[in-house]
C-alpha cells in the first residue's frame, strides 16, 4: 500500500525498477527471516539502478519490514555498494599487494592528477570516477585497471593519459546520451 | 533405506550416473583433437576470450570437424596467459603460453589444416584418446614443466583440468564419488574421524582442526543446523578460492554435502565475494546442474539424505572474512564481527550451530575420503598435514597459484617454483598471510612452511597470500601499504582497531613522507601491542602484525627514513623528486644533468655533476650507477644510460677547462690530513677544500688515486682520465704527498702533532683472503689485487702470460677484472671457476657479457679444493662440484659440495675472493677495529671512536662500491667541517631532496612511445685484446642527446603545481 | 543453573553463579571495572575495550563484560599491562574527540572525562586527524554533536531494543563510522521521537536536549512579558539529583520558590492540568465503552508515544485518545482562561513549562496545539536546564524556603502526580471512572495491581458488572509488542496506558543525568523517584480528580462540563500519519506481561 502511494510521484523508470525489484523480493528464498535477504536486494538494486537510490532503501525497507536506518547502515558498511550514481567510465584501479608493490600507487597518482579529482569521485562532467578495488584477481599481470569492462594491465603512470584520451574521445559526441547513461549508472559499453 | 537388498547403494546409483554422463559425452570426449582454452577471471583479463572467438570462428569457417574445443580453469601460471593446450591423438600436447589472436590462428592452420606430416613435432608422450581422457590429460597437463615438479595438487586437482562449467566432466574424474563412499559405507561419526584422522586444518588463516570443528558442531543438539562456505576471499594478493570456484565447483558443491551429511546440516550457504563474478556464475550453474542430477536436494542418491546450498554474496568488506562477521553479513546486518564464545559452531547463524570452512578447505574433503586419511596425513609435516596452496605475487618471476605440500620451504616456493626474483633482483622479503600477516627476511629461506613455524617467524599462515619484494622495495612503504588496508577495512566497531590503526597509520605516513619523529618507532610498537591485546576480532588483533614484523627485520629502514629522510628504495615519492638522484650515493641532480646535455650544454651538464661528485669522469666510465637500477624509464622499456650520459659530459666539457666550485668564500686555516688517494680520500679532499681548508693527502703509492689507478684495469678506466679528476682536486689547492705511508712512515698521533686538527682515513682494503686450500703456495698462484696493483704500475709483463691457461677464482668485479687483464695479457685460455649460480654472481651483468664476449670460459658450482704443483709450480686445480644448498644470510643458496671432482690443467690461478683493510699494527692502539680489521665508525657522522679521527671508505666496508666511498668522503668532510665550526655532528644530516624544475621540452599529456637505449660504441673484439685501450668508446654528440631525450624528467613541475 | 563458580579476581576469593561476567563478579567483589558501552539492560556490544581484563593462559585481554566466569579463573583487573592498554585505549578516544570540556554541555559529568582523569592522561602521544561533522540541531528536542561520539552504541540500542524506533544507527565504517539517522538525514527528518533516552545513555555530550535556556531568560528579563510557567509532576522528585539530593525527594516548594526568583511572574502546576486530563479522558474512556467507540483507548499524554504512533502504527491512531497532554492542556488555559481573568494580552504572555520530557519541546511546537490563537506553551525545559539555570542564578536551592502555586491554576489532587510514574495514569483515570460509572464512592483508591516497574502490566477491574480490562505499558519496544498482539486478536483492552520513557516520566530523556557509577534506567533510582510521587498521592487530602475544588471551577467559569464546546476546543485534538513511515525493530524479550 506504501508502494502505490510512493510510487505515484516517482518517474516512470524508477517504478519499472521497484516493481522489479519487488518481483526480485517476491521470488527470493527466505531461510529464515526476509532481513537475511538484505545483501541480495541491495546487489540487485545496484544491478537495476547502478547504484543504490535512498527511494529504493525505503522500498525495501517496508518490503522486509527491517528500519530504514538499518538498510543505510548496511548499505554504507560495505564498499561494494555505491549510494551516488557512477559516472560513465568507472575506472577501477586494483590496489592489490601485487598492484601495489609493482607501482599501482604512481598510476593512482596520475589518474588523480589527469582528473583532479579523487578516490570515489566523479568529474564534474561525469565523464570519469575514480574507485579503489583490492585484488581483481590478475596479479601476474600488475598493475591492473580497469575501466567499465576493458581491463588494462602492466600499467606505468605514463600510459595514463593515452587511455584516457580514448574515453574522452568516446564520450564526446554522445554527451546528449549522457544524463540517461548516468541514471542508469553508467553501464554501457565504451564504443558499443 | 528401508529395503536395501533391493534398492541399489548410492554408490550404484552414482555408478549409473556416471556411466549417462560418459555415454552422453562419448563423441565430444573422443575427438581426435581436443584444444582447450582458459577462461578464469585472470585468463579473460590477459585477453582469452577473444582467443576463443577466434578458434570458435577458424573453426567455424575452415568447417572442421573431429575437434573439441573446451574451456578450462587457471592452472595457476598467470604470467603465461592467455594459455592454450592442444591434444591429438597420437602427438605429445602442446601447451600455448601469451596467446593472442595472430596466435590462435596459427594454432588452427598448424594442428587442424596441416597434414600430420607437417605439424608441429614435440618430444614427450603421445596422447591417446579415451574415456579417461580427463585423468590422462591432468598427466599431461602438470607432468613436465618445470614449475608444477615440486607442486603437488590436491585442493587444485580439477583445476585447469576440467571444464567447470560441465558436471559431466566433474563426473568422469571421480566426481562425487566420495559423497556416495560415505553415503553408503560410513556413518556421519566415521566421516569426521576420517577427518580428524587427516589432521587437516583450516586453510583460511587460523588454522584449526578441521575434524574437531566438525565434532563440535555435530555435537551440538539442535533442530537445524547450518554449513557455510566462506568463498569471500578479502586478502589482496590471495585468489585460490577463486580458482577452485571458478575451475572446480562441483567439487566444493560435493564436500558440503559431505559435510552436512557428517555434522547433521541440511543447509549450506556459499558466502562469496561480489567482485567475483566468472565464480559467482559458475557456483550458481554448478548449483543448478547438481540439482538436475539429485546430487544435490531432496533424497540424494536416492538415500533419503537431503542437503542443498544457497548462494550469498559479498560486498567488499575483509572484515566478513571474521566467521561471526560473515554470519551477520549473511543475516542483513552489518558485518561486524561478535565476541567469541559463543563460537559458531555452538550458536551461529540465526542462532544454530553452524560449520563454517574456507573453500580451499572444502576442496581437501573429497581427497581424504577417497584416497583415505592415511594418503593425506602422509604429505605435509607433524602438525600440518596436506598441501596449502599459495598466490605467488610480486617480483617474482612465475606469479601465480601454486599448491605445495606443507613443509616445503619459503625458498623452495620462491625460487624454484616461483623461478625466484624478476630481472635478476635481490630477494629481499616475503609477505605472508596479506594484511594480517608479516614480511619474512632472507633468514627465512629455508624456513619450513607450516602453521606453526610461520606464527614462531612473527607471521601467519593466513589464506595464502604470498608476496615477494626485492630491494626496489620499501619495507616502510608496505606496512604502511598493509595498514592503509586494515584500516580501511576496520569495521569501526571496537575502539583500538577503529582508533589504533589510523594512528599507526598517520605515524607511517608522516615516517614516509618525512615528518617522522624520533620516537615513532617506539609509538608503533606500544600501538601494535595495545591493539594486538585489546582488538574484537582478528582483523583488529592482527592489523600491527605486517608494522611489527617489518620494524623487527627491517629497523634501518624505518631510521633512514625517520633521520635521513631517505628511502633507500626509493619509493615513497615524498622524500625525493627523481628517484635516480635519491639513490644516488652523493645525490647528483640527475634529471637536470641530463636535461642540459639535451640542450646542448655538457659544460652546465658537468657543472651540476661536479656540484655532488668531484670525480666525474670516473663515476661515468665505472659506477655501479644504482640511478639506473631505479629510473622509471626501465619500467616502460629500459632505464635511461646515465653513466653514459655522465661520462659524455666529463669528456665533451672538458675542454672547457671547468673548475671545482667553491662552496664559500672562506680561507680557514685549519689543516686537515686525509689518508690515501682512493676515491673516498679524494672526495674528502675536495669537498673540504671546496670549504676553504687546508687539505694534505698521503698517498702510500708513487702516484695518486689508489685503487682507480691500481685496481681498476686500464680498458675500463684510463691512467689520463683520472689524471685529469685529479687535477681538478689539486687545482682547489691540495696537496697530494705520495710514497708516505701513515702508520708505517708516520702515526697518527704525529700527524696532530704536525698541526692536522683532523684526520681522514680512506686507504682502502688491500690484504687479499686467502684461498684457504694446499698449493697456495705454489709459483702461479697470485692474489687478485697484487695482480692488478702489479699490471697497473708495469711490473707485469706480457710475456709471463703468453699463452698459458689461467684459473681466476671468485664472481666479483675483481675476478672479471683479473681474467680480462688476463686475456690482454695474453693467456691463451682464461677460467672463472665460481662456487655458486651465474645469477649469483655479484660483477656487473654488462662486465659478465663483456668476459664472455672475450672469450673467458666460465666454470659455475664448482669449489677449489687444492691447487696441484708440479716442481713448485701450478699444474691443475682440483675442484669439487657443489650443488645449491640452504639459503644463507645474503638470500642466495649455500654451495655445498658433492663428490664429483673436477680438474682442470692449469698454469696460474688468481684468487679473487674479496679482500680486507691491511691497517699498519699501530692503529690496533690508536683506533677500535673489528676483527677483519675495518675501523668501527658512526654510521652517520664516520667519526671514530678517536676524536677528530674519522674513517670512510673500503676501511670501514671492507669492499664497496666506488661512488659510495665517494659519498663517504663527503659525508666525513661535512663532519669535519662540524667538528672544527664546534657544532652538532649527528643532526639534521638529511638526504637531499632537490627541487622541481619547469621542463619546457617535455610534454607531460603525451604518450611516451617505447624506444630502447641508445647503444654506443664498443672497441672492436679483435683489437681489444691486443691492447689495453678502452673498451667503451662514449656517446656522440647525437647519441646523448637522443638518449638524453629518453629522460621522463621524473623532476618537472607538474602541470597541475604550474597552473595552481 | 544454580551452579556456583570459584575463581580468584585481584587475588580476591570469589564465588558467583555459573553465568556471570567477570565484570558482575567483580562487582560483587567490590571492584568496579571502567567501561563506556556496556549497559546491563543493553545487548552486549564489547566494542569500548576499556573493559579489557588479564585472565590466565589468555591470549590477548578479554573484556570482563562478555567473559563468562569458570572454575578456577585467575583475573587481573589492575595488572600493569591492563592498565596500559585500558590508558591507551581511553588515549585513543580521546586523540579523536574535541577538546572543548570546559564548554561542553558534560563538563564534569562525562563518562569520558572521568576516565582521562582516573587513567592519567596528563598528555597526547599520538594525535592525528580528528573527525569533523556538523552539529545537527535541526529537532526542537535532541542536539546531536558527531564530533563528541565514542560509537559506544548505547543510543542506538537505547533507540532500537528499548524504544523500538531505530531512528539511529551506525552509518559507514572504520574511522569514518558514524551514528546517524537513516540517509544521512537530520534528526528532525527522520522517525525520531524525541524521547531523549539517546541523551541519558550518551556518555558524553554526543546526544543532549535543545537547551533553550537562553531563549527563556531573555523573555523573563523582557518587561513586556509575563512569564508564566507550570511544573510537570515528575520534575519534583529529581530535581533535587541536580544539586546531589537522593533520589525521589520532594522538592515541589523549593522548586516553586526557585522559578519565582529565576523570574517567573506566575507559576502553576501541571498537576492540576493532569486533574483536567483525567476529567477529559475519563470522560471520553466512559463515552468509548458505552457508545462502542474505537477501543481499546489510550492515554495520549506522553508525546514520543504520539510520534512513534504516527510513523509506525498510524492505524491507531484513532485509538488515542483526543484529550491533550496535561501539558498542553495547561498551555491552553493559561492563554485563554487565565489571561482572561486576570485581563494579560495572550500575546505577551510567555508561557514555558518544566518537563522531565524532551518530546514535550516538540510536542508544544505541533502545529495542532495553537488552540488559544497562540503557540500555547512557548518554551520546554527539562528538569536539566531548569537546574542549569536554577545554578546560573546563584540560587542555594536546596536552603531554599518552599512556596505554593499560584492560583488559580496551582491546585491539584493525588491522582496527578502519579501521572509522572508507569501506571499512575491509569490509576487516576480508574479512581474517576470508576466513581462515575458507578456513582459509587472507592473503596480503596491504590490500584497496587497497575503498579511497579514492570514493562508491560494488564489488569481487570470490574465496574457495574463488566470487567474493564486495562494494560500499562512503557517502553515502546514493549508497546510494538503489545500493539502487534492486540492487531493478531490475542489480546484485547479498554484502555491501554502508553508511557515512552522506562519508568515513565519519572525515567523522562529530560531527567537529571546518571551521576558517577549510577547507570540510566537503573531501577533502584527510578523506585525512589516513583516512591516520592506516591508519597505525594498518599499525602493529599484530595486524592480523586474530579474532587479538586479548582477544576471544578474552571469547569463552571469557563470550560463548560467535560467533552464539551470549550473543552474540545481547547483540550483535545487529532493526529495525522507521519512519514516517513517507520518500521519499528524486533522486540528484545525482556519483559513479561504480567
Amino acid at each position: 500500500m506504501t508502494k502505490t502511494a510512493k510510487t505515484k510521484e516517482l518517474d516512470k523508470d524508477t517504478q519499472k525498477k521497484l516493481l522489479q525489484l519487488n518481483d526480485f523480493i517476491a521470488g527470493s528464498k527466505v531461510l529464515k527471516d526476509k532481513q537475511s535477504l538484505l545483501m541480495g536486494v541491495l546487489h540487485q538494486t545496484q544491478t537495476l539502478f547502478g547504484y543504490i537510490p535512498a527511494t529504493a532503501m525505503d522500498f525495501i525497507s517496508h518490503k522486509l519490514g527491517v528500519p530504514s536506518a538499518h538498510i543505510y547502515g548496511m548499505a554504507t558498511f560495505y564498499n561494494y555498494f555505491q549510494l551516488t550514481p557512477k559516472a560513465r567510465y568507472q575506472i577501477y584501479l586494483c590496489k592489490g599487494t601485487a598492484c601495489y608493490v609493482a607501482g599501482g600507487a604512481r598510476v593512482l597518482d596520475k589518474l588523480k592528477e589527469e582528473l583532479r579529482i579523487g578516490v570515489d569521485e566523479v568529474t564534474a562532467d561525469g565523464l570519469f570516477g575514480i574507485n579503489i578495488t583490492r585484488c581483481l584477481g590478475c596479479c601476474g599481470l600488475s598493475p591492473v585497471m580497469q575501466v567499465n569492462d576493458d581491463i588494462y594491465v602492466r600499467l606505468v603512470p605514463e600510459k595514463v593519459p593515452a587511455i584516457l584520451a580514448k574515453y574522452r574521445r568516446l564520450g564526446q559526441p554522445k554527451k546528449k546520451a549522457k544524463a540517461t547513461a548516468v541514471a542508469v549508472g553508467g553501464f554501457e559499453q565504451p564504443g558499443k | 533405506m528401508t529395503n536395501q537388498l533391493l534398492s541399489p547403494n548410492p554408490k550404484q546409483v552414482l555408478a549409473k550416473v556416471r556411466q549417462n554422463a560418459i555415454h552422453k559425452n562419448l563423441k565430444k570426449w573422443l575427438s581426435p583433437t581436443r584444444i582447450n582454452v582458459g577462461m578464469s577471471t585472470c585468463e579473460i583479463a590477459a585477453g582469452s576470450k577473444v582467443v576463443m572467438q577466434v578458434f570458435e570462428e577458424e573453426i567455424a569457417k575452415r568447417n572442421i570437424k573431429d575437434v573439441y574445443l573446451g574451456r578450462k580453469g587457471c592452472i595457476g601460471r598467470c604470467h603465461l596467459e592467455p594459455t592454450v593446450e592442444v591434444f591429438q591423438a597420437g602427438h605429445a600436447p602442446f601447451k600455448y603460453d601469451n596467446v593472442d589472436a595472430a596466435k590462435a590462428r596459427q594454432i588452427v592452420i598448424d594442428h587442424l589444416v596441416k597434414s600430420k606430416a607437417e605439424r608441429p613435432q614435440q618430444k614427450g608422450h603421445h596422447y591417446q584418446v579415451s574415456t579417461e581422457a580427463l585423468t590422462d590429460k591432468s598427466n599431461f597437463i602438470f607432468g613436465d614443466i618445470d614449475y608444477f615438479k615440486k607442486q603437488k595438487r590436491m585442493a587444485l586437482r580439477n583445476c585447469g583440468v576440467i571444464d567447470p562449467e560441465s558436471i559431466d566432466d566433474y563426473l568422469a574424474i571421480r566426481g562425487y564419488e566420495a559423497l556416495a563412499k560415505v553415503l553408503t559405507d560410513y556413518t556421519p561419526d566415521q566421516v569426521i574421524d576420517e577427518i580428524i584422522k587427516s589432521g587437516l586444518r583450516g586453510r583460511g588463516g587460523g588454522g584449526f582442526p578441521t575434524g574437531k570443528k566438525w565434532r563440535f558442531v555435530a555435537d551440538q543438539k539442535a533442530e537445524q543446523k547450518y554449513l557455510i562456505c566462506n568463498a569471500d576471499e578479502g586478502d589482496p594478493g590471495a585468489f585460490m578460492d577463486r580458482s577452485v570456484i571458478e575451475g572446480d565447483p562441483f567439487s566444493v558443491l560435493e564436500s558440503m554435502a559431505i559435510g552436512g551429511y557428517a555434522v547433521g546440516a541440511n543447509q549450506g550457504l556459499v558466502y562469496i565475494r561480489a567482485e567475483y563474478p566468472l565464480a559467482v556464475e559458475r557456483l550458481k550453474l554448478a548449483l543448478q546442474k547438481a540439482r538436475e542430477m539429485n546430487l544435490l536436494g531432496e533424497n540424494i542418491l536416492g538415500t533419503g539424505f537431503s542437503f542443498d546450498i544457497e548462494v550469498v554474496l559479498g560486498a567488499g568488506a575483509f572484515v566478513c572474512g571474521e566467521e561471526t562477521a560473515l554470519i551477520n553479513s549473511i543475516q542483513g546486518e552489518r558485518g561486524m564481527p561478535n565476541p567469541k564464545p559463543p563460537f559458531p559452531a555452538v550458536k551461529g547463524l540465526w542462532g544454530q550451530p553452524t560449520l563454517i570452512n574456507n573453500v580451499e578447505t572444502w576442496a581437501n574433503i573429497p581427497v581424504i575420503i577417497l584416497d583415505g586419511y592415511q594418503h593425506f596425513a602422509s604429505i605435509g609435516t607433524d602438525k600440518s598435514k596436506g598441501t596449502k596452496v599459495f598466490a605467488l605475487a610480486g617480483k617474482i618471476q612465475n606469479t601465480g597459484l601454486v599448491e605445495v605440500p606443507m613443509g616445503m620451504t619459503l625458498g623452495e616456493v620462491i625460487f624454484d617454483i616461483g623461478g625466484g626474483i624478476k630481472d635478476g633482483h635481490k630477494f629481499k622479503a616475503a609477505q605472508t598471510g596479506g594484511p594480517s600477516g608479516g614480511c619474512l627476511p632472507t633468514m627465512f629461506l629455508n624456513t619450513p612452511i607450516d602453521y606453526d613455524s610461520l606464527v614462531s617467524a612473527g607471521s601467519i599462515m593466513g589464506s595464502g597470500g604470498l608476496i615477494v619484494m626485492d630491494e626496489k622495495d620499501c619495507m616502510v612503504d608496505v606496512a604502511k601499504y598493509f595498514l592503509e588496508f586494515t584500516q580501511d577495512e576496520s569495521c569501526g566497531k571496537c575502539t583500538p582497531c577503529r582508533e589504533g590503526t589510523k594512528r599507526m597509520l598517520e605515524i607511517l605516513e608522516r615516517i614516509t613522507s618525512g615528518q617522522g619523529k624520533e620516537d615513532d618507532i617506539e609509538k608503533l610498537e606500544r600501538l601494535g601491542e595495545t591493539i594486538s591485546n585489546t582488538a574484537l576480532c582478528g582483523l583488529g588483533q592482527n592489523a600491527a602484525k605486517p608494522v611489527l614484523s617489518t620494524i623487527k627485520y627491517f629497523r634501518k629502514e624505518y631510521e633512514a627514513h625517520i633521520r635521513e629522510k631517505r628511502c633507500p628504495a626509493a619509493v615513497c615519492a615524498d622524500l625525493f623528486v627523481s628517484p635516480c638522484r635519491h639513490t644516488c650515493p652523493v645525490n647528483i641532480d640527475i634529471p637536470a644533468f641530463i636535461g642540459a646535455i639535451y640542450e646542448g650544454d655538457p659544460a652546465k651538464s658537468l657543472g651540476l655533476i661536479l656540484e655532488r661528485n668531484p670525480l666525474p669522469s670516473v663515476c661515468g666510465r665505472i659506477c655501479h650507477h644504482p640511478c639506473e637500477d631505479n629510473c622509471r624509464r626501465g619500467k616502460l622499456d629500459e632505464s635511461v644510460a646515465i653513466m653514459m650520459l655522465k661520462r659524455f659530459a666529463a669528456d665533451y666539457a672538458n675542454n672547457n677547462k671547468l673548475e671545482l666550485k667553491k662552496i664559500n668564500n672562506k680561507k680557514r686555516q685549519e689543516k686537515i690530513a686525509v689518508v690515501g688517494s682512493g676515491p673516498s680520500g679524494l672526495s674528502c679532499a675536495a669537498q673540504l677544500a671546496r670549504r676553504g681548508y687546508q687539505v694534505t693527502v698521503f698517498e702510500a703509492a708513487k702516484t695518486p688515486g689508489g685503487m682507480l689507478v691500481l685496481g681498476i684495469p686500464e680498458y675500463r678506466l684510463p691512467k689520463k682520465i683520472v689524471a685529469r679528476d685529479i687535477s681538478r682536486i689539486t687545482a682547489l689547492g691540495v696537496t697530494i704527498k705520495t710514497g708516505v705511508a701513515v702508520g708505517k712512515d708516520i702515526s697518527l698521533a704525529e700527524l696532530k702533532k704536525q698541526g692536522f686538527q683532523a684526520i681522514y682515513l680512506a686507504c682502502g682494503a688491500w690484504k687479499e683472503m686467502p684461498l684457504g686450500i694446499p698449493g697456495e703456495n705454489l709459483t702461479g698462484v697470485l692474489g687478485s689485487l697484487t695482480f692488478l696493483k702489479e699490471c697497473n704500475s708495469g711490473k707485469r709483463s706480457a710475456q709471463e702470460f703468453k699463452g698459458k691457461k689461467v684459473a681466476v677464482i671468485g664472481g666479483g668485479n675483481a675476478a672479471m677484472d683479473v681474467a680480462r687483464t688476463s686475456l690482454r695479457l695474453g693467456a691463451a685460455e682464461v677460467h672463472i671457476i665460481y662456487r655458486r649460480e651465474k645469477e649469483a654472481m655479484p660483477a656487473l651483468a654488462e662486465e659478465v657479457s663483456a668476459g664472455e664476449k672475450e672469450g673467458i670460459k666460465f666454470h659455475f658450482l664448482l669449489i677449489p679444493q687444492a691447487i696441484h704443483g708440479e716442481k713448485g709450480q701450478v699444474k691443475e686445480l682440483e675442484c669439487l662440484a657443489t650443488k645449491p644448498g640452504d639459503f644463507d644470510s645474503s638470500g642466495r643458496r649455500k654451495p655445498v659440495p658433492t663428490a664429483e671432482k673436477f680438474v682442470l690443467p692449469v698454469d696460474i690461478v688468481i684468487g679473487a675472493i674479496g679482500a680486507r683493510p691491511a691497517v699498519p699494527d699501530i692503529w690496533q692502539k690508536e683506533l677500535s677495529l673489528r676483527n677483519n680489521g675495518t675501523v668501527i665508525v658512526d654510521n652517520i657522522t664516520l667519526a671514530t671512536t678517536e676524536a677528530g679521527i674519522f674513517a670512510g671508505g673500503d676501511l670501514v666496508t671492507g669492499g664497496g662500491t666506488v661512488i659510495e666511498s665517494i659519498a663517504d668522503g663527503e659525508k666525513a668532510a661535512v663532519s669535519i667541517d662540524r667538528y672544527l665550526n664546534g657544532e652538532d655532528l649527528v643532526k639534521d644530516r638529511v638526504a637531499i631532496k632537490g627541487e622541481r624544475k619547469e621542463v619546457s621540452y617535455i610534454d607531460p599529456a603525451a604518450e611516451v612511445k617505447p624506444q630502447p637505449r641508445g647503444r654506443h660504441q664498443e672497441l672492436e673484439l679483435a683489437q681489444r685484446l691486443k691492447t689495453f685501450a678502452e673498451v667503451e668508446c662514449g656517446y656522440t654528440k647525437k647519441q646523448a642527446k637522443c638518449e638524453a631525450k629518453r629522460c621522463l624528467r621524473c623532476d618537472r613541475k607538474e602541470a597541475s603545481e604550474t597552473n595552481e | 543453573m544454580n551452579k556456583q563458580i570459584n575463581l580468584r579476581i585481584d587475588n580476591i576469593n570469589v564465588t558467583v553463579p555459573e553465568g556471570q561476567t567477570v565484570m558482575q563478579a567483580a562487582d560483587s567483589v567490590g571492584i568496579h571495572i571502567p567501561r563506556l558501552c556496556f549497559h546491563p539492560k543493553l545487548s552486549a556490544m564489547t566494542a569500548c575495550r576499556v573493559c579489557v581484563v588479564e585472565i590466565a593462559g589468555r591470549r590477548n585481554l578479554p573484556t570482563a563484560c562478555n567473559t563468562e566466569v569458570s572454575e578456577g579463573m585467575e583475573v587481573k583487573t589492575n595488572s600493569a599491562v591492563v592498565r596500559r592498554a585500558r590508558r591507551d585505549i581511553v588515549e585513543l578516544i580521546l586523540d579523536n574527540h574535541p577538546r572543548d570540556c570546559q564548554i561542553c554541555e558534560r563538563n564534569n559529568n562525562c563518562e569520558l572525562q572521568e576516565l582521562a582523569v582516573v587513567f592519567n592522561l596528563d598528555k597526547l602521544a599520538y594525535e592525528g586527524e580528528r573527525k569533523k561533522y556538523a552539529i545537527d540541531d535541526s529537532s526542537p528536542s535532541i542536539k546531536r554533536n558527531p564530533e563528541k561520539c565514542l560509537l559506544c552504541g548505547k543510543c542506538v540500542r537505547v533507540c532500537s531494543e528499548i524504544q523500538g524506533v531505530n531512528a539511529l544507527s551506525y552509518a559507514h565504517r572504520g574511522f569514518r563510522t558514524t551514528v546517524t539517522p537513516a540517509f544521512g538525514l537530520n534528526q528532525q527528518e527522520s522517525v525520531c521521537i524525541n524521547c531523549g533516552q539517546c541523551t541519558l545513555f550518551c556518555p558524553t555530550a554526543a546526544l543532549t536536549e535543545r537547551d533553550v535556556t537562553e531563549q527563556v531568560w531573555a523573555n523573563l528579563q523582557d518587561p513586556e512579558k509575563t512569564a508564566v510557567v507550570q511544573v510537570a509532576p515528575a520534575v519534583r522528585v529529581a530535581i533535587g539529583e541536580g544539586f546531589g539530593l537522593e533520589p525521589g525527594r520532594d522538592m515541589t516548594a523549593e522548586t516553586v520558590t526557585a522559578l519565582r526568583r529565576l523570574g517567573f511572574k506566575v507559576v502553576f502546576d501541571t498537576q492540576f492540568s493532569a486533574d483536567l486530563t483525567i476529567m477529559e479522558e475519563a470522560h471520553e474512556l466512559i463515552q468509548r465503552i458505552t457508545k462502542k467507540g474505537k477501543l481499546p483507548m489510550f492515554t495520549s499524554c506522553s508525546p514520543g508515544w504520539v510520534k512513534y504512533c504516527e510513523h509506525f502504527h498510524p492505524e491507531f491512531l484513532e485509538n488515542i485518545s483526543t484529550c491533550k497532554s496535561p501539558q498542553q492542556m495547561m498551555g491552553a488555559l493559561i492563554k485563554t482562561y487565565y489571561a482572561k481573568k486576570t485581563g494579560l494580552d495572550p500575546a505577551k504572555i510567555y508561557s514555558v513549562s518544566v518537563m522531565p520530557c524532551t518530546a514535550k519541546k516538540f510536542e508544544a511546537g505541533r502545529t495542532e496545539m495553537n488552540a488559544s490563537g497562540y503557540q500555547d506553551v512557548d518554551a520546554v525545559l527539562t528538569t536539566r536546564e531548569l537546574v542549569k539555570m536554577i545554578k546560573q542564578a546563584g540560587i542555594k536551592f536546596t536552603e531554599l524556603k518552599g512556596s505554593s502555586f499560584d492560583e488559580p491554576l496551582g491546585e491539584s489532587t493525588g491522582a496527578a502526580p502519579i501521572f509522572g510514574v508507569t501506571g499512575g495514569v491509569m490509576e487516576a483515570a480508574l479512581r474517576t471512572a470508576y466513581e462515575s460509572l458507578t456513582g459509587t464512592s472507592l473503596p480503596n483508591l491504590d490500584f497496587t495491581s497497575v503498579r511497579g516497574l514492570a514493562g508491560i502490566k494488564e489488569a481487570g477491574v470490574e465496574i457495574n458488572g463488566t470487567q474493564v480490562k486495562v494494560a500499562i505499558v512503557y517502553g515502546l519496544a514493549n508497546l510494538h509488542k503489545l500493539l502487534t498482539e492486540i492487531k493478531e486478536g490475542k489480546r484485547s483492552y479498554h484502555f491501554v496506558e502508553v508511557m515512552t520513557c522506562p519508568g515513565g516520566c519519572i525515567g523522562g530523556g529530560g531527567q537529571p543525568y546518571p551521576k558517577g557509577v549510577t547507570e540510566p534506567m537503573d531501577f533502584a533510582v527510578y523506585q525512589k523517584r516513583a516512591q516520592g510521587l506516591y508519597a505525594i498521592d498518599a499525602n493529599k487530602q484530595i486524592r480523586k480528580s474530579h474532587e479538586n475544588p479548582q477544576i471544578k471551577k474552571v469547569y463552571d467559569e469557563f470550560l463548560g462540563h467535560p467533552g464539551g464546546e470549550t473543552a474540545h476546543k481547547l483540550l483535545h485534538t487529532h493526529y495525522h500519519p507521519r512519514t516517513p513511515k517507520g518500521i519499528a525493530s524486533k522486540v528484545k524479550d525482556t519483559v513479561n506481561i504480567g
